[in-house]
């Protein structure tokens, strides 16, 4: 074990000749990088709800937001209308805890970050800068133990809405994060083991050395990925706010920037994520092919590359996240669970149990870790990924509705077609006994079982539609309107004869036929002993433009128009009285062509 | 000889207390089931503050991650089977006896307390100042649990890995039996 324990002890001997700053030049530093990186957190947080709308937009052949600043500041606009918006407060609601809930859902994501090494150590005159806020011993279980406490926010959230789908929402949430959180915690055991240690700079100097752990350790990284999007909520594991089943789940009671504080905390829970999964797995700040990053002497360039390079990692990652969302569909609610326990869990104790006996057979050859440990890890790991994926992964590892059935399930319902084949006979033909329809087993092809290949499928063609920049339509709507059909049934117009007034002659016969009840005819009759409206009134909002009242007029006088963009400040301003029927100037709807009655 | 601290330790020291404290008769007080686990949450933490300043920082994160979670599903049984909209039949200490008992034994609880701090400690129990300090740059974080427990005290470890074993047994069988019953 002293090898184990030997490295990260050597590499965290740094530069002698530069101590940690201390006395008051570390609170003010300490002080700063707080700042600093709560700012650029904030900011990056209300950029990634840019890059997830424009992501979304590119893979579906859209523009995405291109308004507001030509769409950079689309997230300032958002974040004042959401400043501006009203706090709902619903009834029954327990007040306390429903204001608490947003705010604890947010805290756990932010404060994760303080311990999180962000780059090599920046040299000062006073001394080594460590960019890490605060180097705890415990690094990695403070990370543990804080972004486990964000599912009290949605649980919260959930239970003190008083409503029945934020209820569902947060039981689902909390759930699905106490069942992955256990299996994202062993899956960072082989990380530990290698590490010999829990906190994160000596992760990472670790991998410096030893080779980053994506390659050491692939299957523990594959399961901490899936985790950690079951952790984020993120598709395809978004069940908590599935708004095909429950609105918005956890947050259907929430406006304003309460909401946003919900929405907020996602995005600040994928870059927790992400980063950890640069600094466990893809070796956190450390530039490659150098050990001055880690043992000095240190410089500022190589801390700022050093920055770069981490940040690069994340932005890879959250791109992943958007990804992936926008690939795969939502999983069921069993299927969700029975990968978290059946699979997940028990394929990361067999990890542990895996990667502690090649470590202890490797430190037993006398093997130190290096490229050829690596290499025999990397090798052992590449075993286990073929097992997973090209045996395991054939409808068993979760089980889509389309799944494989099992061969015995198979061969009864063979059996089956083959006892109804003898009784079977055409409907009403003699000594037919049984009416049955034929059984048919249909053998899947590999593609559709295996469920890492039809996603990885489904990502080569998301991202083929990502990079198609020729083939993005948006209409630009106010500019550029869409064609709409010549028989298309929107506002109402009342026709006027040449001097100006209104051609109905107030013959009763539209408010009759109205399914919808939203026509009001008062008629009156002049000296001449004319009929016309005294009151003609359509409730816009009532109306269900099914053209009736066109087709029924007898004069030609009310029509529906090709016209659909109506806004008003009140309720009342939909409804239309005769002068502003007169007053409306749209093209009236062509009914039917006369040489084409049917539409054709 | 008493030991001097600095203020900013007593300051804490005295803050986490009773915020814990507070938390702790809060906790007990309330009669909806909810807010009472959320201020249990809080009376943990302000004890894993504690123990984070008393060098202890692995016992202070496992007391949030491990308590944290586990409280967590009390919520759920809170939530999914006690919320039935009477919190008052919900509420505890039925009976004078029940309330005197516990009054006693909160008295002998603290009055333990104090025979302890005013007597002197054994001598092997004593440590030097930086004894936690020393072990972390030894060992490390979870090295300074793993040490003793895995070597001086691996029998007792083991027997509560047992207990664990049978509790667990026990949730199965109970929820198979009943599982069984509803078919």
């Amino acid at each position: 074990m002293s090898v184990f324990h030997g490295i990260p002890a050597l590499l965290q001997a740094a530069d002698p000749n530069m101590p940690i700053v201390s006395g008051g030049w570390f609170f003010f530093f300490t002080i700063v990088k707080m700042i600093v990186i709560f700012t650029i957190y904030m900011i990056g947080v209300a950029m990634l709800t840019l890059a997830e709308r424009k992501i979304s937009a590119w893979i579906q052949d859209r523009h995405g937001p291109n308004r507001v600043g030509k769409g950079w500041l689309q997230p300032a606009a958002d974040g004042l209308k959401n400043f501006m918006k009203e706090e709902t407060m619903p009834e029954g609601v327990n007040k306390p805890l429903f204001v608490l809930a947003p705010i604890l859902s947010f805290i756990p994501a932010l404060t994760a970050w303080c311990v999180i090494p962000f780059g090599a150590p920046w040299p000062t005159r006073w001394g080594r800068i460590d960019l890490v806020v605060a180097d705890l011993p415990v690094g990695f279980l403070f990370i543990l133990a804080i972004t486990s406490l964000g599912v009290y926010g949605i649980v919260l959230a959930g239970w003190s809405s008083n409503n029945k789908y934020a209820l569902l929402g947060g039981l689902r949430s909390s759930a699905q994060m106490v069942s992955y959180e256990i299996s994202l915690g062993m899956s960072t055991i082989p990380v530990l083991l290698l590490a010999g240690n829990v906190s994160l700079n000596s992760i990472i100097n670790q991998q410096a050395w030893g080779g980053w752990n994506v390659v050491n350790l692939t299957v523990a990284f594959f399961i901490f990925m899936v985790s950690a999007f079951a952790e984020t909520n993120r598709l395809p594991f978004d069940l908590p706010e599935a708004e095909s089943e429950l609105i918005a789940g956890y947050h259907t009671e929430y406006s304003a920037m309460k909401f946003s504080l919900f929405f907020i905390a996602e995005y600040a829970g994928m870059v927790t994520q992400s980063a950890l999964m640069a600094t466990l797995f893809f070796g956190g700040w450390d530039v490659p092919f150098t050990a001055r990053d880690n043992i000095g002497p240190f410089s500022k360039w190589l801390s700022l590359l050093s920055i770069g390079i981490f940040l690069a990692k994340i932005l890879f990652f959250l791109f992943l996240f958007m990804w992936i969302r926008w690939t795969l569909p939502r999983f069921r609610y069993d299927q969700l669970m029975s990968l978290g326990w059946k699979f997940m869990l028990p394929l990361a104790l067999t990890y542990i149990v895996l990667i502690a006996a090649v470590m202890l057979g490797l430190s037993a050859a006398g093997i130190e870790q290096g490229i050829l440990y690596a290499a025999i890890l990397g090798s052992v790991n590449l075993g286990m990924l073929i097992v997973l994926f090209a045996i395991l992964d054939r409808g068993r590892i979760i089980s889509p509705a389309y799944g494989r059935m099992h061969p015995k399930e198979v061969e009864r319902l063979r059996q089956l077609d083959r006892q109804l084949e003898i009784k079977r006979r055409p409907i009403g033909a003699e000594g037919g006994e049984i009416m049955a329809i034929k059984v048919k087993v249909v053998e899947r092809p590999v593609d559709d079982v295996s469920y890492i290949r039809a996603t990885l499928k489904g990502m080569a063609l998301t991202v083929k539609h990502l990079f198609d920049v020729q083939g993005r339509v948006t209409t630009q709507y106010p500019e550029e309107k869409s064609p709409i059909s010549p028989r298309w049934r929107g506002t109402h117009r009342m026709l006027t004869t040449e001097t100006g007034k209104a051609r109905c002659v107030a013959c009763g016969l539209c408010p009759t036929v109205c399914p919808a009840n939203c026509i009001k005819l008062v008629p009156g009759e002049d000296e001449e002993g004319n009929r016309y409206p005294l009151v003609f009134e359509i409730d816009e909002f009532r109306c269900i433009f099914c053209g009736f009242c066109q087709e029924v007029c007898p004069e030609e006088a009310i029509h529906v128009g090709r016209h659909y963009e109506n806004s008003e400040y009140s309720r009342e301003g939909f409804v239309y009285d005769l002068q502003r029927l007169m007053d409306q100037t749209h093209p009236v709807c062509e009914m039917w062509d006369p040489e084409d009655p049917k539409g054709e | 000889m008493e030991p001097h601290y600095p203020l900013f330790y007593v300051f804490h020291f005295y803050l986490f207390g009773v915020i814990a404290l507070a938390s702790a008769i809060t906790f007990v007080t309330r009669k909806s089931p909810v807010t009472a686990a959320l201020w249990l949450v809080n009376t943990m933490f302000s004890l894993a503050a504690l123990y984070v300043m008393l060098d202890a920082q692995f016992v202070g994160v496992m007391q949030v991650l491990v308590y944290a979670g586990a409280i967590m599903v009390v919520f759920l049984f809170v939530v999914m089977l006690l919320n039935l909209g009477h919190p008052s039949e919900l509420a505890d200490a039925r009976g004078g006896g029940w309330k005197l008992a516990a009054t006693l034994i909160g008295f002998g609880l603290l009055s333990e307390i104090i025979v302890i701090t005013k007597t002197k400690l054994p001598a092997q129990l004593v440590v030097a100042r930086d004894f936690n300090e020393q072990q972390l740059q030894k060992l490390n974080a979870v090295g300074m649990i793993a040490e003793p427990l895995f070597r001086d005290y691996l029998l007792a470890f083991e027997l509560t890995s047992v207990l664990l074993l049978v509790a667990i047994t026990g949730a199965v069988v109970l929820g198979r039996g009943r599982a069984a019953g509803a078919r």
